[in-house]
């Protein structure tokens, strides 16, 4: 029995879809707009995509960047220290000072045989 | 391509798309013609603006393919649906309808018969109308949008009345 009703209802929509200009334009218009909605979504997808890669591409440039300041500070730093000391050390070493520095390993030595003798 | 491009194509196509809803939709889903059509050209849109000079019966076959595929996806979306509002109802265990309080007994049957005639989409809003529930509770109930609830109350109504003018036409 709710066939009947469906089935009257469902030929007489077709029939009047199908001789409708009406609904073509609806079809189309609802179609078209979709696509632009989507062709938008899609194009807001994609840049929040390719930002997100700048964004991480940037972070790992400045991060890698940084590291390797950081590695040419400390290897300045080591340069100065060993400058400095060096320079103190000789200067101790000419003037025959005695000095807080140990003056080498070949004189511990030395004084370690002497004793054991 | 604008609107009125793409009508002339709708146009000329329709007809074969309607015929493949007609067939494979089954018919108690009648008011989802319009979706399957959109949907049937949203598919096919960039092979119906590609192609149009390709010969006519190709395309046709192929059009009513993608119409045939997508009644069959429909019908199947809507049977879960179905499927759900009846759960909703065996939950709800509504018998009687409070809508109808000043109606006639005659009046009063007449309603009740032509609402177990509705597609149950439609049926089950209405139902709960009657039993007092407000729009928002309809809407959580069955878990779609208040104007989901509103569009759906009104399509049933005027089925109620497309239905009664069925049954009033000579056979």
């Amino acid at each position: 029995m709710q066939n009947k009703y469906h089935q009257h209802i469902t030929s007489e929509e077709l029939k009047k879809k199908e001789n409708s200009h009406e609904w073509s334009y609806q079809i189309a218009k609802q179609v078209l707009n979709r696509r632009r909605k989507k062709r938008k979504y899609s194009a807001f997808a994609s840049s929040a995509v390719l930002s997100l890669f700048l964004g991480i591409f940037i972070l790992f440039y400045l991060n890698s960047n940084n590291f390797s300041e950081e590695s040419k500070l400390e290897q300045l730093f080591s340069l100065q220290v060993e400058e400095t000391y060096k320079e103190v050390f000789h200067t101790e070493k000419s003037s025959n000072v005695e000095s807080i520095f140990i003056n080498g390993v070949d004189s511990i030595i030395d004084e370690t045989l002497s004793m054991r003798d | 391509m604008n609107d009125k491009d793409f009508e002339k194509i709708v146009n000329s196509t329709k007809k074969i798309v309607l015929s493949a809803i007609g067939k494979y939709l089954p018919v108690r889903f009648f008011y989802a013609i319009d979706d399957v059509a959109q949907e049937t050209y949203f598919r096919s849109y960039k092979s119906l603006v590609r192609d149009q000079l390709r010969d006519k019966s190709t395309l046709n076959s192929w059009l009513y393919t993608i119409a045939k595929n997508e009644s069959l996806r429909m019908a199947k979306k809507l049977i879960k649906e179905e499927e759900k509002i009846k759960k909703a109802i065996e939950k709800q265990k509504i018998e009687n309808f409070h809508f109808i309080e000043n109606k006639d007994v005659h009046e009063v049957e007449e309603l009740k018969y032509l609402l177990e005639k509705l597609p149950l989409r439609y049926s089950f809003v209405l139902k709960l109308y009657s039993l007092g529930l407000s729009e928002k509770e309809i809407a959580q109930k069955l878990d779609i949008k208040i104007g989901t609830v509103k569009s759906r109350a009104s399509r049933g109504r005027e089925l109620m009345r497309k239905y009664k003018s069925i049954e009033m036409e000579p056979n």
